[in-house]
Order: structure tokens, then C-alpha cells, then sequence
């Protein structure tokens, strides 16, 4: 492999991923990201870190590699290492708005609101901010109570051209900070965009058992359709079905007969 | 850029050194994460307070503590009308803590009893569980945990007032809810005491077997207390009446003997106040009458013994069995008598109902 073969070229999302002689895709760093990302749609974000780290070992100068360990790294609550991880790659990519956005969202999620801002204002100043420094910044200012959250989300959803998967995340910001109203929209579209996506139809299934709304079991089944028997999926399904003192004696009363 | 290692407008990496780098992010120890968890919550919580200028703790105490972790303390100005709201929190509380007298009331008042509804629920069973095993361990058990979700639903209707949530921190709630638990379980507790006298009801324990009646000894009897102003011919001849007794008294009268029995117990009525009773083998015999010996037993202590005493004006004959042991002490006949004998002040309540064991339970015949 060449050195030129690693230098960024436009989107890493729409590389093809090559396929063999015998029509078995090469096993190369971009058909590893491609498994992350689908496994991270899948909610499965332990999985999809093996398969950031797995891409790196092909090519460690894949920068996507290194913002996806960084990204699970925090859907796994690991935000020290996640810091750690996001220092790391800064190493190689100084001054990358994505990783210090990433470092600003551990940072809020850990309780350091001032440094996190302080990495959002870093990361804004960069040229080329994506969507994901937009909800960064979402994020932290959602966490401090500030107004003008919903502004950078619409900027996120903007700078991301609407794609399914910057309206998920989109809605699932909205919804850490307990703004379902305004999340239920976002959720909604990327479930429908992305209607494969257990973690898509378990955000809404959440956003809607926050909201009260009936159809959440039907929601949260049609995830656990796509991905059975799936912890977080199965613990909101049980929790909307038990949420008064009557559902609770029915449950109790029917669960022998399902069994 | 043929021999950079890194491009020289962004400074990303373009060698792939896969031998040098290390890919595989380091992870966190499983159970480091609750710990770490606990540390986030209270560092984002302290970190919303200061970005919120929620600190509107009391005092300068409360701004040094501040300025000492670097964060903008409460001004003196912020601090001034928290002392009326304090004092508003602390009336709508008290609101609260008065209509919790009733379980849920206040919750209901509120349209909140849905939050609270499992727990009214259990505070009823556990009270009827306790009412119906009252006198029981289980009883008592019941009556505790009765004490504790009154108690529990009493705090959690003072806690969730908006203005005492609005006024405390999440630290401060927890330190009330566990002192107002604490406090009103002991003031139930005393509640709960009286309103056993209130009602007029205790438990005793039975001195003595009446097969007519279905009584064993040791069974637990339901006594009602009896007036202190009551005739002294109201009571008849077979109650079961709740009797305080003193220590097994000697021949001479005065001092007890030794591993005597003195409490409270339930025994049987046999002669009322100046009737003539004689107590034979056969069985006992007042005003010149034999008893049904199924009805009117003789216990063990009076069994082989015989004497005959007349009662005084306020005296009432009562057989049960003495718990003494009186080793190498002669019990004389006279000595067996007078201690069957009581004044009306040591009859406390009269019997109606076998109330333990569960089985027997039902209400007591009347002989006479």
C-alpha cells in the first residue's frame, strides 16, 4: 500500500467496500467501518469498538477509525478513556472540530461543564464544522440549561443535509436532556429512514413511554423484532407495561399464561 | 508530499506506522463504572447548581464553601426572600404532613395518589394483616411495617410540596425524609398505643383452660376495658376477665414469694363481691351451689385443696393457673384462696373474644 493511499478523499461513509474473487468482501478497514457503523445502528456499540479498532489495525490513519473508538467509547459511559482516546487521536490529527467535540461531550456527560464548553468554543472555531460538533455543542448547552440548544440543533440537522443518521442523533441529544417533545420529531424521522435501526426504534420507543404515548410498546417490539430479546429494548418494554399499579397486577396475573 | 510524515496543512498522519500505533483504546474495569457513575452525578449536579445559580444556601458558610471550590457564590441580596420561601415551604410541608394523617390524602388532594397508590395499598394490608394478628408476632410485624409506609407516605407527601422541592437540595431531601421517617415512626408508634386504649380493646393471656368455652391456657384472649365507674354485680359469674396479678402471696400476707408470677393475665370469674365461695374437690361451690366443673375448672393449683372464704364488698373470686414456683414453700389452703382473691381496681378488662390462635377465633359464652 502506497502512503497516498491514505490520505483523505472526500466521504470515508460512501467507500466501496471491494469484494473478492468469489464475491466475499476483502476484509479491509473500510468493510470494518462499514460493520461499525451498522452495528452501531444496531445499538451494539461494544461490538461496533472492535470493529473501529479492527479497521485502525488495517490502516491506523483511517481518521473515521479513531472518531467512531473515540464516539463508542462514550455510548459505552466510558468517558475518561474516552478523553484519553480522543487525546490520543488528537495526536494525530491536531485540532480536529470532531474530536474536540468528542472531548466536549464526555467532558459534559462527566459533569465538567466549563471544559466542555471551553471544547465546544475550540471546536466551532475549526474550519468545516459537521454536525456532530453542532450537537456537541447542543449537548452541552442543553446540560447547562441555555436557550439557544434548539439553534445549534437545527444547525447539526443543516449541516448534516437531514440525513437519517444526524436526525438520530439529533433526537437522541434532545432526549438525554428530557426535551421528548421536541426529540419525538427528530426520532421519528430517522426511524422511518432508517427502519432497520433497532437503536432508532429504541429512542423512539423511549421518547414515546417519556411522552406517554400507547404506541411505545408497539415501537419497542418492533426493536426488539430487529434485535430480540435485547436488554435495553426488553428493561423500557417491561417498565412502560408496568407503569401503573394496575398493568403491574395484570402483568403478574398473565405472565403464567404465557408461559 | 512523497517522505512527510504528517500532511503539513493539518498535520494529519500519512504513514501508516501499524506496528508503532496503538489501535485498541484502553476500557474500563466494570466495576470501576458504578463508582465512577456516583462521582458524575454529583459532579454534574454541583456543576448545574453553580451554572443555574441555583446555590442559594443559607449564609456566608455556604458562599465560602463556594469560593473555595472556586465557584460563584450566592450573594447576600439572592439569600434574603429564601427566608420566606423557607418559611412557605415549611407551611405547605406541614399541610401535607396534617393530611397524611390520612394515607394519601394529601396525595389524592394533589391528583398525585397514582405516585403513591402501592404504597396506601400496602399500608392497608399491612394494617388489617396487623389488626387481625393483633397480640402476634406477626401482628406486631404487620403493625411495624404499617408504621413505616404511614410514615414513608407522610414524608413523601412533604417532599414532593413544589415549594419544599424547590427549596431543598436532593441532599437536604433525603436528610428530612430520613429524620421525618424516623420521628413519625415513634409518633405512630405512641398513636398507635393510644388508639388501643381509645377503642377500649387489649390482649391478654389465658391463666386458664375452660373446656365449655373452647379456652386453653396460653390462648390470647380480646378484653375489653372495663369502666372505672362500673357496678360492681356487672360482671358474671364464668367472664374471663383480664386481671392484674401481684406476686404469690404468703400465709402471713405481705411479702411474695420468690419466682412468683406478677403481671398481667386472664383468668376466670368464678364468685362476685359478697357471695360465699368453697373450693372442694369436686369442684367449687358458692352461696351453698355447686358449679359445672366444664364450666368453672378447678386449676391445678386449687386441685386436692379445700377452703372456704367469704368475698368482701369490692372483691371478686378469679381462678387461673400461678406461674410460681415455689420451691420448698408450703401452699396452704388459705394461702391457695387468697390468692384467687382481687379487688376491683386489679380487674382490668373482661374477655370477649378468643382472638389467637386464628382457628378458635369467636366470641365468648356467657355462663350465667
Amino acid at each position: 500500500m502506497s502512503r497516498f493511499g491514505n490520505l483523505e478523499f472526500g466521504d470515508a461513509k460512501s467507500r466501496p467496500v471491494k469484494a473478492g474473487a468469489d464475491g466475499t468482501p476483502i476484509r479491509s478497514a473500510g468493510y470494518f467501518l462499514e460493520q461499525a457503523e451498522k452495528l452501531y445502528l444496531a445499538g451494539d456499540f461494544e461490538l461496533a469498538l472492535r470493529n473501529y479498532s479492527r479497521a485502525l489495525e488495517h490502516n491506523p490513519a483511517e481518521y473515521e477509525g479513531w472518531f467512531g473508538q473515540v464516539r463508542m467509547l462514550i455510548e459505552l459511559a466510558e468517558y475518561e478513556e474516552a478523553l484519553l482516546w480522543a487525546d490520543k487521536a488528537l495526536e494525530y490529527y491536531p485540532e480536529h472540530p470532531d474530536l474536540l467535540a468528542a472531548k466536549a461531550v464526555a467532558s459534559s456527560r462527566t459533569g465538567h461543564l466549563e471544559k466542555a464548553m471551553a471544547y465546544t468554543d475550540n471546536a466551532l472555531s475549526q474550519k468545516g464544522c459537521s454536525s456532530y460538533v453542532w450537537l456537541a455543542r447542543a449537548e452541552v448547552l442543553l446540560e447547562r440549561r441555555s436557550a439557544t440548544a434548539a439553534h445549534c440543533v437545527s444547525n447539526a440537522v443543516a449541516a448534516g443535509n437531514a440525513s437519517p443518521r444526524v436526525e438520530l442523533e439529533a433526537g437522541r441529544t434532545l432526549l438525554r436532556a428530557g426535551h421528548c417533545a421536541t426529540a419525538l420529531g427528530y426520532l421519528r424521522k430517522a426511524a422511518g429512514l432508517l427502519p432497520g435501526s433497532a437503536l432508532a426504534w429504541l429512542e423512539l420507543g423511549r421518547c414515546q413511554a417519556a411522552l406517554g404515548f400507547p404506541e411505545t410498546a408497539m415501537t419497542l417490539s418492533q426493536c426488539l423484532t430487529l434485535r430480540p430479546n435485547w436488554p435495553p429494548a426488553r428493561e423500557a418494554l417491561n417498565r412502560f407495561q408496568n407503569r401503573g399499579l394496575l398493568s403491574r397486577v395484570q402483568n403478574f396475573l398473565r405472565k403464567p399464561k404465557r408461559e | 508530499m512523497p517522505g512527510q510524515a504528517a500532511c503539513f496543512r493539518c498535520g494529519s498522519l500519512l504513514e501508516a506506522k501499524a506496528g508503532a500505533v496503538e489501535v485498541h483504546p484502553p476500557r474500563a474495569p466494570a466495576w470501576k463504572k458504578p463508582f465512577r457513575q456516583v462521582a458524575r452525578r454529583m459532579r454534574r449536579y454541583s456543576a448545574l447548581r453553580a451554572a443555574e445559580g441555583l446555590a442559594r444556601r443559607s449564609g456566608d458558610r455556604t458562599a465560602s464553601a463556594f469560593g473555595r471550590l472556586g465557584l460563584p457564590g450566592p450573594s447576600r441580596a439572592a439569600n434574603e426572600p429564601r427566608w420566606r420561601e423557607l418559611w412557605l415551604a415549611l407551611h405547605d410541608a406541614a399541610v401535607a404532613l396534617a393530611l397524611s394523617i390520612v394515607p394519601g390524602l394529601a396525595h389524592a388532594l394533589r391528583h398525585q395518589f397514582g405516585a403513591i397508590s402501592s404504597y396506601v395499598i400496602s399500608w392497608l394490608v399491612s394494617l388489617v394483616m396487623g389488626i387481625l394478628f393483633f397480640g402476634q408476632s406477626l401482628g406486631a410485624a404487620s403493625m411495624a411495617c404499617a408504621f413505616v409506609l404511614h410514615a414513608w407516605i407522610a414524608m413523601d407527601a412533604v417532599v414532593a410540596t413544589k415549594r419544599f422541592k424547590d427549596q431543598m437540595t436532593a441532599l437536604e431531601k433525603v436528610g428530612w425524609r430520613l429524620c421525618g421517617i424516623g420521628f413519625l415512626v415513634i409518633l405512630l408508634y405512641a398513636a398507635y398505643g393510644q388508639v388501643q386504649r381509645v377503642v377500649g380493646f387489649t390482649v391478654g393471656v389465658a391463666g386458664v383452660t375452660v373446656p365449655e368455652d373452647r379456652v386453653a391456657r396460653g390462648d390470647v384472649i380480646l378484653c375489653h376495658f372495663l369502666p372505672a365507674d362500673l357496678e360492681p354485680l356487672t360482671l358474671k359469674r364464668g367472664d374471663l376477665v383480664l386481671v392484674h396479678v401481684r406476686e404469690l402471696l404468703a400465709a402471713d400476707g405481705g411479702t411474695g414469694m420468690p419466682g412468683s408470677y406478677a403481671g398481667e393475665m386472664v383468668g376466670q370469674l368464678i364468685a362476685l363481691p359478697g357471695d360465699r365461695v368453697g373450693v372442694t374437690q369436686a369442684g367449687f361451690i358458692v352461696n351453698g351451689s355447686a358449679l359445672d366443673v366444664r364450666q368453672f375448672p378447678l386449676s391445678a393449683s386449687l386441685r386436692g385443696q379445700s377452703a372456704s372464704l367469704g368475698l368482701g364488698k369490692d372483691e371478686y373470686f378469679v381462678t387461673m393457673e400461678w406461674r410460681a414456683q415455689v420451691h420448698g414453700v408450703q401452699v396452704t389452703p388459705e394461702v391457695a384462696a387468697g390468692n384467687c382473691v382481687y379487688r376491683r381496681e386489679d380487674v382490668l378488662a373482661r374477655g370477649v373474644m378468643r382472638w389467637s390462635p386464628f382457628w378458635k377465633r369467636g366470641f365468648l359464652k356467657e355462663f350465667e
